[in-house]
């Protein structure tokens, strides 16, 4: 529906403001760049002659897809060649569309996406890799992350990591191998940034989102420190965190892709 | 009158051509006058037309009306309630529930419930009674202030709410749902004694419609050096999963409905990740942040749970896939057999690498086996019914169920499974279940 009424606008109107088809896709951040395709008047200036606000009507324009060039500019010169021909050519080219499956045909792509800036991903981001990218700045000391533990942590985790009525934090160290193995984040989680991102994401249970950065590597430090991953008087902050060695991280193995059939 | 009294006793056929007309206009007036006689004596509305249906039936002669009368059950002799604008199971199957494990109250949100599968027939799982795994409760979430955001190795980053992807073509498929933990009891040594749904309840299957997440993502523009995705969840554990690229371009879907209707709160709406055939925890509920990147980043659920613990000690890690697995529903533990005689034995089979090919049943512990009906259509990645007619002898027997998929994946027996892996090891248990029927009809878990 909105194709045909977007199809009786000025062509000069057509693409670039009429926000159901191209919602913010050419918001400021993100005015169309050298690798997006000419516009929908240049692929169809070819033709122009032959083309009306009737013929658009029914037989709405192929949308150019703005990031895929090479198959759209195909398609186009496909088009412009069958419309030069006659209007019933254009129409028959396009009735033949259908022989393609639908994630092949572009021109029936939605492209509904809200282009988002720079500014709102890195509100939204908190993705941390075990090398350390994503890491954000502060920095936090095993001393005040006993102090955050003991307020906000020992309730379900028990003193020290451990005898609380949620999962241990820690023990187990060298057990994984054995016929009792106790998985803990010492004993069994090969990357030190998984702490870091799992306390800042979802600790704790009842005011999640609470932590402020500083807090989170102090918790970090605090946690390691119980079983001496880092020394009594360590500071994490995203430099220090990335270089600690988790005991068992060399205990995973990989398996994807798994072997074919 | 007189030929409303002789409509019906005149023989059906004796002269059709001629008496179709007649009847007929004799059965609208003997309605009319029926009608008038009914609202003469005060009853209206609902009940009107039934009753005159039974009072025209009573004037063309047939003693319909009194020999329902006596015997007559109450809810034949009273309207029925009304309308509802929401349906519920009837009150009769309010036993009919998820089962929650009593560390749910500890734990509140966190934790599990399961499919009642003992209880349920077919292969659709009901919306309100799919298994639920929860890390901090379900969220509320308002789908206007909701977006799905995609990022990382593309050329546009871009934000999609349910709204927008209402209009983008939709797709329906069939899928089961398994938690990578289902069935983990048969890790341990002794076998447990539950219900099907019990030992199994984390699965269920869904006509699951939504947005294809290979069109999403190529309108995002995958960039070079792009392998993984990130997925992260809109609830309080901000639940985070990293899921092959290759995946997320085959068949995975951005699922806005379940079974016909928005999809449950307790499945993820107003979206979820859907990674068909894939472990349970990776089609992560209430999507908000889709991260294209080129690595892993070792979560808390793909290192702390969810990885396969070998005996040297060391784990396997980003195994997704749920392998090819079946169960003997009925019977099962709980349902004991009431003496010889027939019974069918049925159950669900499922792989999440294709179509289930064959079932093969033995009722002798695995010394014969014979091959299960498989209720259609069989599905890729969704769930089967078999069936098999059984003549219960009345001795001692060993059920047992062996599933072979498309892939000539064949379901191994338990001891194989356990052999592979660290003591007690419980994720993507696929192995044989048997339950033994005992002179007496009692049925059992046991390991053969």
């Amino acid at each position: 529906m909105s194709m045909f009424r977007r199809a009786r606008l000025p062509r000069s109107a057509a693409l670039p403001k009429n926000p159901p088809l191209t919602q913010g896709r050419h918001s400021e951040e993100s005015a169309p760049g050298d690798d997006e395709p000419p516009s929908e008047a240049v692929i169809l200036s070819g033709f122009t002659s032959l083309r009306s606000k009737n013929l658009s009507l029914l037989c709405p324009p192929q949308r150019p897809e703005p990031r895929r060039s090479a198959p759209l500019a195909a398609f186009a010169a496909l088009a412009g060649l069958a419309a030069l021909l006659s209007f019933a050519g254009l129409c028959r080219a396009q009735s033949q569309a259908p022989a393609q499956s639908p994630s092949q045909n572009k021109s029936a792509h939605p492209n509904l996406g809200r282009a988002l800036t720079p500014e709102e991903i890195r509100n939204l981001d908190i993705t941390v890799t075990p090398d350390g990218r994503g890491l954000p700045e502060g920095s936090g000391s095993v001393e005040q992350g006993a102090k955050v533990y003991g307020e906000k942590c020992q309730v379900c985790h028990g003193p020290q990591g451990k005898g609380g009525p949620l999962d241990p934090l820690t023990g187990g160290v060298g057990t994984i191998a054995s016929a009792k193995p106790l998985k803990t984040p010492v004993s069994y989680w090969p990357s030190a940034t998984t702490i870091f991102d799992y306390v800042r994401r979802a600790m704790p249970l009842n005011s999640p989102e609470s932590l402020t950065n500083d807090e989170v590597y102090a918790l970090t430090a605090y946690i390691l420190s119980i079983d001496a991953v880092v020394p009594k008087d360590a500071v994490l902050d995203p430099k220090s965190l990335e270089k600690v060695k988790m005991p068992n991280r060399d205990g995973f193995l990989n398996s994807w892709p798994p072997p074919k059939h | 009158m007189s030929q409303s009294r002789r409509a019906p006793v005149e023989a059906p056929n004796a002269n059709p051509a001629a008496d179709t007309e007649p009847r007929r206009s004799i059965g609208r007036r003997a309605l009319l006058r029926a009608g008038a006689l009914v609202a003469g004596a005060g009853l209206a509305g609902i009940g009107s037309s039934a009753a005159a249906l039974g009072a025209a039936q009573n004037a063309a002669g047939q003693a319909g009306a009194e020999s329902i009368g006596e015997g007559a059950p109450p809810w034949m002799k009273t309207p029925g309630r009304s309308f509802s604008a929401y349906g519920t199971p009837s009150h009769w199957e309010e036993k009919v529930q998820r089962a929650i494990p009593s560390t749910a109250a500890v734990r509140l949100g966190v934790g599990v419930s399961r499919t009642p599968l003992e209880q349920l027939a077919g292969t659709i799982t009901p919306g309100g009674l799919h298994f639920e795994r929860h890390h901090n409760g379900i969220p509320d979430i308002d789908p206007a202030r909701h977006e799905l955001v995609i990022h990382g190795l593309v050329k546009q980053p871009l934000a999609f709410t349910r709204a927008t992807l209402l209009r983008y073509p939709l797709e329906s498929q069939i899928y089961f749902v398994e938690c990578a933990g289902n069935s983990g009891t048969f890790s341990q040594p002794q076998p447990q004694q539950g219900a099907a749904g019990a030992l199994n309840g984390l699965l269920s299957c869904s006509e699951w419609t939504g947005v294809r997440l290979s069109t999403l993502l190529d309108e995002a523009g995958i960039q070079r050096g792009a392998k993984w995705v990130i997925a992260e969840g809109a609830d309080a554990a901000a639940m985070s999963r990293s899921v092959p690229l290759e995946k997320c371009l085959d068949d995975a879907m951005i699922a806005l409905f379940q079974n016909g209707e928005a999809i449950r709160p307790e499945q993820g709406y107003p979206m979820r990740l859907l990674l068909p055939g894939f472990e349970g925890n990776i089609n992560v509920k209430w999507l908000r942040r889709l991260n294209v990147m080129d690595a892993p980043v070792d979560a808390r659920d793909e290192t702390s749970h969810y990885t396969e613990l070998l005996p040297n000690g060391k784990a396997r890690q980003y195994m997704f896939l749920q392998a090819v697995k079946s169960a003997i529903i009925k019977p099962s533990f709980g349902m004991n057999l009431r003496g010889p005689g027939f019974y069918e034995i049925s159950g669900l089979a499922w792989s999440g690498a294709g179509r289930i090919s064959k079932v093969e049943l033995s009722t002798n512990g695995g010394k014969s086996w014979t091959l299960a009906a498989l209720g259609q259509p069989v599905l890729p990645k969704a769930l089967a019914r078999f069936h098999l007619p059984w003549q219960w002898d009345g001795r001692p027997a060993i059920l047992m169920s062996r599933v072979t998929d498309e892939k000539g994946n064949v379901q191994p027996t338990r001891s194989a499974w356990v052999a592979q892996y660290a003591p007690g090891q419980p994720y993507h248990y696929n192995g044989i279940q048997s339950w033994n029927v005992a002179a007496d009809g009692t049925v059992q878990n046991v390991y053969v």
